[in-house]
């Protein structure tokens, strides 16, 4: 037999804005009555506050009268929802094989060099997510990321790294 | 109807029948793994998988539909091979750990295997060794041994509606759990052990205590609330180590509750009293049971002598058996010579709605109950009747309950603003004439109600005159407090008249304990002469009885349990503890009295037919009594509930896992809700600085008791409840149902 399962409830200090309830409550108002509203509410809560975290979901399913780890069996099913907090900008590092060949890896190296983030992770002031997708169909300009959706291909580590600089700096958003 | 041909034997079945259903018309027998028969079809495990003749594709029995002139074969060279496969896949992930499983002999899984000449798995995979998680206090769940056949997460959402758990993640990574892998929390009811067919889910309160194949199984029913749940106790020699359910017979479908499922430890209690005591002096000292009886019989015997024979008073608990209840009152009518026995029941109420009237009713109205805390397997058909037949559900309740998800409306507030609403309700007024009008067209509307409350009748007695149709169901809080009804128990008040004026001398309570029941506890028993208390357990009364002789529980004893519904059910004696039961204590009683009565259930149950008129064509193996009216007598329209002057609402909570008193006794119960709580709305809290677990000063009536805190989210602001049937709360509860009480912080 396997020892006893410790319970360490993830003790994480929300701010006031996530703890506000009047998008969460106005979304599931829109839904009011409505059958299968729960991944469009799910969406638009998502969008509303980032990512679904605990108190979220609860309120969603209080709204919604479903539980929340009902909610939660749906968040988990699909790739389109995150109970993580994602940085401002989610770069996807494509590890496709033509990327693959092209040395995207070392770009996911780079990452992890300047913010510390691996594959899924997200950094602790928030900027960055790390995602390695499989494929995003730009072959021809491997290797190949997007940071959220804006694409750069035919990188080199180096200028991989500059761009990313630029991104945390701030100097991309003008 | 549809006729088809499975495996060459013709059956006729009707159209919404699925082919797994039509085959066991059939007397075919084809495999299951994921099906239940109280749950949807959900075809996740692919055991049934069979074939009909002129369809290339294999299909799942549980969840295709019959069509006319299908031909079906279920044990073809080829399913043969195929399920062998599935089963041979699922033991690639579940470990073989059969020998440590506590499932060994009774899992599905194991059965399976063995039933298609599984010897080899071919395929290997690398073992997860997750954890075993302990976290929740009456299931151990090892996911690794789960083979995601779902049944547990859809009988917790179908039939309770808790849906504390669900499937987490997708492919291969999907686990049974919880959101944000919390802690299982939930009512603790257990029927996702019921259901788990493989060791992944096990009952703590069984685990490694005994092997299934040594267990024997006595039919009976479950002694703890007045649902009357068929089980099945299991039994090795004269310990009982767990209680089973039986899907396929009496009224709860084989659901059960958390105290019945996991209460009946106290049967085995080594607190249990064995020696019967005799009060000399103010010390009570061990007697063996002739001498006790004698002594109550001598004393009976001069008490009567010197004033009268209504100086002698029988009080029957709503716990003895039909036939014990009979006998009782045979002892108190024509042994000692008084008017009859009583009991502490309300005498208004009569069984009306069955569970299948709740099911299939289309408007139910719960009024002012909190159901499935009280008597969890009625909230499970007004569950059924709001999930499964859409009925309008509406909730009359100072705070939120666990319907919560399924009401159409609810009326909360504090219990004036719930008489209020229920009163308008009533007169068709305001918000809550719609509801009232909702009830009317119903087809088939119910409402469920606490007979515990006097005041309430009025509610359903005008509900009924204006709904001619209106079916009721008083939420009756013991194992057979109809019984002892109908056996013929009067009004308790008039005892607690008697006592009070001092006009009985003598009272011998069987198995009741007036000390903490609700309106009782402030009567003093002190100035009774004799104070004959049968009891399993030295209860608060018997602590003060003069004699005092310990008794069989119900799992020890054979009779008969009128439930709320008014079904008269069979209970079988199980195991001996070597103690009397009721019955033979009041034979011996009687026989020293100089009358003999029958103690063997079975003259007593001929008698019952012969002396008591609405028992004499009744099937004491589930048959309904009929009753003339579901409500009797004329009642006032209620003013305020609550007396007194403090700033809070103090209300009786349901019992929070416990059923009376009995169920304390048993540690596992004990150790999830052990003591009396105050139960407060987080707001109040705050404003007073309370948090969970600190300590309270409630003052009500004069009296001021100290009580630990729990802070309750689905409380309402400025109300506060307390459980009744504890020690600690009867003071309070002595004095009425509903206070205004003032909160101090302690410490």
């Amino acid at each position: 037999m396997a020892e006893v399962k410790a319970v360490v409830e993830e003790v994480q200090e929300r701010t006031p804005e996530e703890l506000d309830w009047t998008k969460c409550d106005a979304i599931c108002a829109q839904y009011a009555g409505a059958k299968g509203a729960t991944i469009p509410v799910l969406q638009k809560v998502q969008d509303a506050y980032g990512y679904l975290y605990k108190e979220l979901v609860e309120r969603v399913g209080e709204n919604l009268n479903i539980s929340s780890h009902t909610l939660y069996g749906v968040i988990t099913f699909y790739a389109q929802f995150y109970t993580k907090p994602r940085g401002k900008y989610v770069i996807r590092v494509c590890r496709g094989t033509a990327c693959h060949v092209k040395g995207s890896g070392r770009i996911s190296e780079v990452v992890f060099e300047e913010f510390g983030i691996r594959n899924g992770e997200t950094d602790p002031d928030k900027i960055f997510t790390l995602e390695e997708v499989s494929c995003i169909g730009a072959c021809g300009m491997a290797p190949v990321i997007m940071v959220n959706d804006k694409t750069h291909g035919n990188l080199t580590p180096e200028e991989s790294r500059k761009i990313f600089k630029d991104y945390a700096s701030g100097k991309m958003d003008e | 109807m549809v006729t088809l041909k499975i495996d060459g034997i013709q059956v006729e079945v009707p159209k919404d029948y699925t082919i797994l259903q039509a085959a066991e018309k059939a007397g075919v027998h084809i495999p299951v793994l994921c099906h239940d028969a109280r749950l949807n079809p959900f075809g996740a495990c692919r055991v049934c998988l069979i074939e009909a003749v002129g369809n290339p594709r294999l299909m799942t029995a549980c969840t295709t539909p019959v069509a006319p002139d299908m031909d079906i074969l279920t044990n073809t060279e080829k399913l043969q091979r195929i399920r062998k496969t599935v089963i041979e896949l699922l033991l690639v992930n579940h470990p073989l750990e059969c020998p440590v499983c506590d499932k060994g002999g009774e899992c599905t899984l194991q059965d399976l295997t063995y039933e298609v000449g599984l010897t080899k798995v071919r395929f290997e995979a690398t073992p997860a060794d997750t954890p075993v998680d302990h976290t929740n206090p009456f299931i151990e769940r090892d996911i690794d041994r789960c083979v995601l056949c779902g049944r547990c997460v859809r009988i917790c959402d179908e039939v309770v509606n808790i849906q504390a758990i669900s499937f987490i993640n997708r492919g291969m990574e999907t686990m049974i759990g919880t959101a944000f892998d919390q802690p299982w929390n939930c009512e603790f009811c257990g029927q996702c052990i019921s259901v788990c067919p493989v060791g992944s889910l096990n009952n703590r309160v069984y685990l490694f205590k005994n092997r299934p194949w040594n267990l024997e199984k006595t039919d009976s029913i479950c002694g703890l609330c007045g649902c009357g749940c068929y089980i099945e106790l299991e039994t090795e020699g004269n310990e009982l180590y767990r209680m089973g359910e039986v899907p396929d017979k009496g009224a709860n479908h084989g659901n059960l509750c958390a105290k019945g499922r996991f209460g009946f430890e106290f049967v085995n209690s080594v607190k249990r009293e064995t020696s019967a005591k005799i009060k000399a002096a103010g010390e009570a000292a061990d007697a063996d049971f002739e001498q006790a009886v004698v002594t109550v019989a001598e004393k009976v015997k001069s008490i009567k002598a010197q004033h009268g024979a209504d100086s002698v008073a029988v009080l029957v608990s709503p716990r003895l058996t039909n036939e014990e209840a009979f006998l009782a009152n045979k002892l108190a009518k024509d042994v000692i010579g008084t008017a009859g026995m009583y009991a502490v029941e309300p005498h208004s109420s009569f069984p009306d709605a069955t569970y299948a009237d709740i099911e299939t009713s289309d408007a139910v109205a719960v009024l002012n109950l909190d159901v499935t805390e009280a008597n969890p397997i009625l909230g499970l058909a007004v569950r059924a009747a709001a999930r499964k037949n859409e009925a309008a559900l509406y909730v009359f309740y100072p705070s939120e309950t666990a319907l919560k998800r399924l009401v159409t409306k609810q009326f909360t507030g504090n219990p004036d603003e719930v008489y209020a609403s229920m009163t308008r309700l009533v007169e068709g007024q305001g918000e809550e004439a719609s509801v009232l009008e909702v009830l009317k067209k119903a087809e088939k509307p119910v409402a469920v109600y606490n007979p515990y409350n006097q005041a309430d009748l009025w509610f359903v007695s005008e509900l009924k005159k204006q709904i001619p149709g209106l079916k009721v169901a008083a939420a009756r809080a013991k194992a057979n407090s109809q019984g002892v009804l109908d056996m013929g128990a009067l009004d308790a008040a008039k005892l607690k008249e008697g006592i009070q004026n001092k006009t009985i001398k003598a009272l011998i309570c069987l198995g009741e304990n007036p000390s903490v029941r609700t309106g009782w506890a402030d009567l003093s028993l002190d100035s009774l002469e004799l104070l004959a208390v049968t009891d399993p357990f030295m209860s608060e009364t018997a602590k003060k009885a003069t004699v005092y002789i310990p008794v069989a529980t119900y799992a020890e004893k054979d009779g008969s349990f009128t439930n709320l519904e008014g079904r008269v059910q069979s209970v079988n004696k199980a195991l001996c503890k070597g103690l009397k039961t009721d019955a033979e204590v009041i034979a011996a009683l009687a026989e020293k009295l100089g009358k003999a009565l029958p103690s063997c259930s079975c003259e007593i149950r001929e008698l019952i037919r012969k002396e008591v008129s609405l028992y004499k064509d009744v099937d004491f193996d589930g048959g309904l009594v009929k009753y003339a009216d579901a409500v009797t007598g004329e009642f006032a329209k209620p003013a305020k509930a609550a007396a007194g002057e403090g700033k809070y609402f103090l209300y009786p909570s349901s019992l929070r896992l416990h059923s009376g008193s009995y169920t304390r006794w048993s540690p596992d119960l004990a150790k999830v809700y052990g003591e009396a709580k105050l139960e407060i709305s987080p707001a109040d809290a705050e404003e007073l600085g309370l948090e969970d677990g600190s300590s309270v000063s409630v003052s009500a009536a004069g009296i001021t008791k100290t009580f630990k805190v729990h802070v309750e989210k689905h409380m309402t602001k400025g109300c506060v409840a307390l459980p009744e049937d504890y020690a600690d709360t009867a003071e309070i509860f002595g004095k009425g149902r509903y206070h205004k009480v003032s909160l101090g912080k302690k410490g």
